[in-house]
């Protein structure tokens, strides 16, 4: 040991160890990260390119069933459901290569892009002496691929999907959503200048249904007619609830990246800082999914890629409170929640009446779901039995789901499947 | 004059490789702490099971999750015997009981949904609870208190 050197070292180590026991206790934990859903978890990249595989795997719904799923994925990464969201710039040439691993033929259509095409001829319907085969060229069984062009139609929300036995690989999970931005406005839903919105607030509904029994067949390779399906599960963005309040890539769903839950803070009219979130509803199904979020109006200001508006440009965007999207159809809303009555937990607290008993019981079961919790805290009314009223900080929640209520079910035990919830925290925000 | 300084040099230095050694010891349970909890997060996740739950309720508890962005805690449960089961769900007045392994006084429960008229047997259901002041968080463990019986040590995704 150096005898000129140990005093400062002895002086200066007890400092050191001292910050890094600080700075190891302080280290964030590896398993409490990645557990909010801001923003849209996108696949995009300066090329405009993108790999994707067809191919099989599996989902788990939240009742501990598994099902056999084709999907879209990107080449790089394992089988995901529904395929990964791409986002684009409006009028930019987008290629997207398709590389088949199913067992039979699939391709890809691009309803609302412009200039398609496929191996570099025009993207055409395909069809054998027994009529029409696929509404686009296709990729051959197990190693077939095909090259897609077009360029990005107008700023919006739309679906990619199977163009072969469409019927059927529709059901089996072959989708996606292709969002396009207004070239330079990536915070602005189209071109309009009211449809600016809170980048770290927009989300996707991509709202499919499931007849496992079809699942099944495919997978031990047996026939089955496909107009006498029975849906039993119903997803948003391939996931059920409970499973679409979990977090955008919870460990728990491998394979069901996205989850749904709006997450916002009260909207402050004027406040150039507050902006409304957007959500993007796209339905990959073949019936309408009646989609009503409780509480609280959306603005519908895009439909299948077009801005609601009417002549001259006037703004004819109108708010629902049922968001009633068709096969193939997309519609984006604005989502913001305005504290109108100002709220207070201890000035002015949100009344929370106790229902009357027949309005606590939902549905044909003896479901329930009632949190009786004030928003921003405060002294809470009345409870029903087994119901408390803490929450995290003070937010409250506002649930949202398929009006159709069969659809907000996992296999007919509701409630379930096509649901999730908006939350909203104080203007203060929520400390984690 | 010399054994006294250096007598006062030893006891200081003494002292010195105390403070030391107690910092070094403690850095050291820290990063082994901080480690091991990282290596936790890796492991195939696992739900302790218990059989005098497992009897008088009739469920198997499968999942503790955190999601709705940490305000709400997902319990999920495998029904064993049907009857049992939904005996089990029909109890709003003794819904489980939460509390985490982490931080004491953290007992809570909040919304509960309940599903359906008869629960199957190898189904699984589950139950909302209101994250009472962010009492329960992912990566930690609570223990699900219900029926009088404890199950302890459930990781929370």
């Amino acid at each position: 040991m150096n005898p000129t050197r140990s005093p400062r070292f002895t002086s200066a180590a007890p400092v050191v160890l001292a910050v890094a026991i600080v700075v190891a206790l302080t280290m964030p934990m590896p398993s409490a990260a990645a557990a909010t859903t801001d923003g849209l978890p996108c696949e995009a990249n300066s090329a405009n390119t993108f790999s994707l595989d067809a191919k099989a795997g599996y989902v788990s719904t939240p009742d501990g069933n598994s099902i056999y799923m084709w999907s879209y994925s990107s080449s790089t990464k394992a089988f995901q459901l529904p395929g990964p969201m791409l986002c684009v710039d409006s009028g930019v040439t987008v290629t997207v290569v398709l590389h088949n691993t199913l067992p039979e033929a699939t391709s890809i259509v691009f309803p609302g892009q412009h200039h398609q095409r496929a191996n570099g001829h025009p993207a055409q319907p395909q069809a054998d002496t027994t009529g029409l085969t696929s509404l686009t060229d296709a990729a051959a069984p197990l190693t077939g691929s095909v090259t897609y062009t077009f360029t990005a139609g107008s700023p919006g929300t739309y679906l990619y999907e199977s163009g072969t036995d469409v019927a059927k690989q529709r059901e089996m999970g072959l989708s996606g959503a292709l969002v396009v931005r207004p070239p330079g406005q990536p915070d602005h839903a189209n071109g309009r200048a009211d449809s600016a919105f809170d980048l770290n607030r927009e989300y996707v509904y991509l709202l499919s249904e499931v007849d496992p029994d079809l699942h099944l067949a495919v997978e031990r390779k047996r026939a089955f007619d496909v107009t006498k399906t029975k849906a039993r599960y119903f997803f948003i963005n391939g996931r059920s609830m409970p499973d679409t309040i979990a977090p955008t890539g919870a460990a728990w769903l491998p394979n069901q990246p996205y989850g749904s839950l709006v997450h916002l803070k009260p909207f402050v009219p004027g406040d150039p800082d507050s902006r409304p979130a957007l959500v993007r509803y796209l339905n990959a199904g073949s019936v309408n999914y009646p989609f009503h979020p409780h509480g609280n109006d959306q603005r519908v200001i895009t439909e299948d890629g077009q801005p609601v508006q009417g002549a001259g440009g006037s703004d004819a965007s109108y708010d629902k409170f049922l968001i009633d999207i068709g096969p193939g159809q997309s519609a984006d809303t604005l989502d913001q929640w305005v504290d109108a009555e100002h709220w207070n937990g201890e000035t002015n607290p949100i009344p929370v009446p106790l229902p009357q008993l027949q309005d606590q019981i939902v549905g044909p079961g003896t479901e329930t779901w009632f949190s009786e919790n004030p928003y921003l805290g405060g002294q809470p009314g009345e409870v029903p039995a087994g119901v408390v009223r803490n929450n995290q900080c003070g937010e409250y929640y506002m649930v949202a789901h398929s009006h159709a209520l069969e659809q907000a079910t996992n296999y007919g035990a509701s409630f379930g499947g096509m649901m999730t919830l908006v939350r909203i925290d104080p203007a203060a925000g929520c400390p984690s | 004059m010399l054994q006294r300084k250096l007598g006062e040099w030893w006891r200081r230095g003494a002292v010195r490789i105390a403070v030391l050694t107690v910092l070094v010891l403690t850095f050291a349970a820290v990063l082994t702490w901080r480690v091991q909890s990282s290596a936790d997060a890796g492991k195939p996740y696992q739900v302790p099971q218990d059989r005098q739950l497992e009897s008088s309720l009739g469920i198997r508890i499968a999942q503790a999750a955190v999601v709705a962005d940490g305000g709400i805690v997902e319990l999920r449960y495998t029904v064993l015997d049907g009857q049992k089961a939904s005996k089990f769900q029909n109890d709003v007045h003794h819904p489980p009981v939460l509390r985490s392994e982490r931080r004491k006084g953290d007992v809570y429960r909040a919304a509960l949904m309940k599903q359906g008229h008869e629960l199957r047997p190898g189904q699984t259901y589950y139950i909302l609870y209101l994250n009472n002041g962010n009492a329960i968080r992912s990566g930690e463990t609570l223990e699900v208190d219900a029926g009088g019986a404890k199950l302890q040590h459930v990781p929370v995704r």
